[in-house]
């Protein structure tokens, strides 16, 4: 089967190009970095199918986060018919650098030019037709969301046969000259022509270093590179990248026009306030109140929980379950399977259903509104000097507010982070201080009657959060990578992006708790039939003890450790039988919050961070979660404080 | 020849010319070479706190002083 594999730099809409070549679909949304993994599907185009890949976003060959190297590994290791190299058509002069590169690495090219739409906009206008003859490939025009151009893409990866551009880089004489030498000198093949290997080598990319340490001239080509690289006063990148520009101008001169740009309109001003201090954080404060307190809280965790639960469960599900169960099955311990107070209907079925799914259903479709219209990378900026202090930086902001939703993606989703060391930070403080959507519903329903309670649980989880980022920045050595980060239009959101967007991770979440659900009620189950709780239980009375807590929260820490939602569940069930005071309540709220995340949770951390770094990490969280809900009660006593 | 100085004096909006980057750092001058930040380059400066974000062509870049001090620029 052919490989066609669409690469570009982030934000420029290739798994738009991927969803409608495959009929699949992968996230898309509005800032740099939304695919962190390798996607792939079929496509078939006048009855040839062609296996379809999506890659991570890079800038140049050369990558700098850990997603980029993923593509770059990608882009050696298969041996693609076709590489649609998808650029943002307004930047076009910037982006024709990796078109370039892509050419000298040999690549079979075919360049898809995005997002003309926004081009024409801005009063960029593009001979794409000229484009082609200069370059020597084929060149599409598409405006993807609009679906405009994607047949002729589609006729154009048809017709398409590897041809030798017409155009050829040239670098200065002595640059040529070197790698010249170096590429007669290599023996091996990885995966790139012998020009881009020599490239590589002279700019001292790492990964290249790593896989021709072996080649027998390998200490000649270090020579080569020393003196080239010696005889300018800048770092060689950037010389090739300046000659690359100046014969990227040369070839758009005559090709690409600009004309005036049409007027500002109400997004570019609004993209504008939300990037300005003054306006910007108020707005940071709207969005996170609107969106997350108003309409996951209030709206998801209050009203839609109630609903389902009263309006449907209870009157209509929950009867009809239990009056088959005992009208059919005499055995008792099936019954207490089923529908008993660990059953695999009453806790699995039911709390995944009644608590969790509308939680994270209004959790994922306002994050989906937040990821399209853009607005991401405005927050990462205006937060970055907070991130800073925690030994991380703007970027972390995405991961972390995904991680409102749910902590298990927002740990993949630390990939976009630059080096180890910030994702061990972003891992430890997901994992500790960040509450999921359903946890967080759950919290904000139970202490919303009393607003001191509330306000304590916040002001305090914040506290942590700082006083733990503050120490792991400064504990884990090294320092926070620079901030930089591409500021994409704001764009108006479509409802069916933003509704399939969020469904899809709903199944995803779906799939995977629901089964976790099932096998922790019939844990649950069986160590509540054996004893074993009840001994569990015993054994750690003095650690509910010290936190103030009834021995039934016991309970709820182990179910906490199955799912953070699951605890956060059983939290609301023992306070609707009225067996906690506000006080104990906001305690185990603050207590379960830092306490271990999920099951699911740990194995992705275990997958991305190795089993020592999440040892340490689980070690850590179980220590400050006790610890923290102790001091908090000590606090409490300390000044006396009655909370109803 | 006009005075060249790092783009952080500059607060506010201001448009600029791009003469040299100063960084050694290779990871860092390849983050602003992505950008279009290149000597000869036009960019505008459309804020400076809380971090720089300038205007190349048609993007919009945010960067934090600790890049942005690199970026020697003159009017």
């Amino acid at each position: 089967m052919k490989k066609v594999v669409l690469v570009g730099s982030p934000n420029v809409g290739k798994s738009v190009i991927f969803n409608y070549l495959t009929g699949k679909y992968v996230t898309v949304s509005n800032y740099p970095g939304t695919t962190v993994e390798i996607a792939r599907g079929r496509s078939t185009i006048q009855g040839t199918t062609y296996e379809v890949i999506d890659t991570p976003g890079i800038y140049s060959l050369l990558p700098i986060t850990e997603e980029e190297k993923v593509t770059r590994h990608l882009l050696c290791q298969e041996k693609a018919d076709i590489i649609i190299h998808v650029i943002d058509g307004k930047n076009i002069r910037r982006m024709l650098q990796l078109t370039l590169q892509l050419l000298d690495a040999g690549f079979p090219v075919l360049l898809n030019i995005n997002l003309m739409d926004e081009a024409t906009k801005s009063g960029v206008y593009i001979e794409t037709m000229m484009l082609a003859t200069v370059l020597g490939i084929p060149v599409v025009g598409t405006a993807a969301v609009k679906k405009i151009g994607l047949e002729h893409l589609k006729r154009e990866i048809s017709r398409y046969c590897q041809v030798t551009p017409s155009f050829k880089m040239l670098f200065s004489a002595d640059i040529e000259q070197t790698i010249v030498k170096i590429s007669n000198q290599l023996q091996d093949d990885y995966g790139i022509s012998r020009r881009m290997t020599a490239l590589l080598l002279l700019q001292g990319d790492r990964l290249i270093y790593q896989l021709t340490y072996r080649e027998p001239f390998i200490s000649n080509i270090i020579i080569e590179v020393e003196k080239v690289v010696g005889s300018y006063s800048y770092h060689i990148e950037y010389i090739l990248t300046v000659q690359r520009q100046a014969a990227i101008d040369q070839i758009c001169n005559g090709i690409v026009m600009n004309r005036r740009a049409s007027k500002q309109g109400v997004l570019e001003q609004l993209g504008r306030l939300t990037r300005e201090p003054a306006t910007g954080i108020p707005i940071l404060c709207i969005v996170l109140f609107l969106g997350l307190y108003e309409f996951v809280g209030k709206f998801g965790a209050g009203f839609l929980v109630d609903f389902i639960d009263v309006a449907i469960f209870t009157h209509y599900i929950t009867p009809v379950v239990e009056n088959i169960v005992y009208t059919y099955i005499s055995l008792e311990w099936l019954q207490s399977l089923l529908v008993g107070n660990f059953g695999i209907y009453s806790l699995g079925f039911r709390y995944a259903f009644v608590i969790i799914l509308p939680i994270v259903g209004t959790f994922f479709f306002m994050f989906a509104i937040l990821e399209d219209s853009g607005y991401l990378p405005r927050l990462a900026m205006l937060v970055d000097k907070v991130f800073k202090r925690f030994g991380l930086n703007g970027r972390g902001v995405i991961p972390f507010s995904l991680g409102f939703g749910c902590g298990t993606m927002a740990i993949m989703v630390t990939r976009t982070l630059e080096t180890r060391r910030e994702r061990i930070i972003a891992t430890f403080l997901l994992s500790l201080a960040i509450p999921c959507s359903a946890q967080l519903g759950v919290i904000l329903t139970l202490l919303s009657h009393s607003s001191l309670a509330l306000t304590i649980w916040a002001v305090y989880m914040g506290m942590i959060f700082a006083i733990a980022g503050w120490l792991s920045g400064k504990i884990i050595p090294g320092k926070p990578s620079a901030f930089y980060m591409e500021i994409p239009p704001l764009r108006m959101p479509m409802l069916t992006n933003i509704v399939s967007k969020a469904c899809i991770r709903m199944g995803w979440y779906f799939v995977e708790i629901l089964p976790v659900f099932i096998i922790t009620s019939i844990v649950m189950w069986c160590s509540d039939r054996s004893g074993l709780l009840t001994n569990v239980i015993q054994y750690t009375q003095p650690v509910m003890k010290v936190l103030g807590l009834p021995m039934e929260m016991m309970q709820v820490f182990l179910l906490g450790f199955f799912r953070r939602d699951y605890g956060a569940a059983g939290l609301y069930d023992l306070y609707a039988s009225g067996s906690l005071t506000t006080g104990q309540l906001l305690i185990a709220s603050v207590t379960l919050t830092l306490f271990v995340p999920c099951i699911a949770q740990v194995a992705v951390m275990i997958k991305e961070m190795g089993w020592l770094v999440s040892l340490l990490l689980v070690i850590m969280i179980v220590f400050v979660a006790v610890i923290a809900g102790w001091l908090l009660l000590c606090l409490l006593h300390l000044w006396q404080l009655q909370i109803y | 020849m006009p005075d060249t100085i790092s783009m952080v004096h500059f607060k506010g909006k201001k448009k600029v010319r791009v003469v040299r980057l100063l960084s050694n750092d290779p990871g860092q001058l390849r983050k602003l070479i992505t950008f279009g930040i290149l000597p000869g380059a036009e960019i505008e400066i459309l804020q400076s706190y809380p971090t720089y974000v300038l205007k190349i062509g048609y993007t919009q870049v945010a960067l934090d002083y600790e890049i942005a001090k690199n970026i020697m620029v003159t009017i």
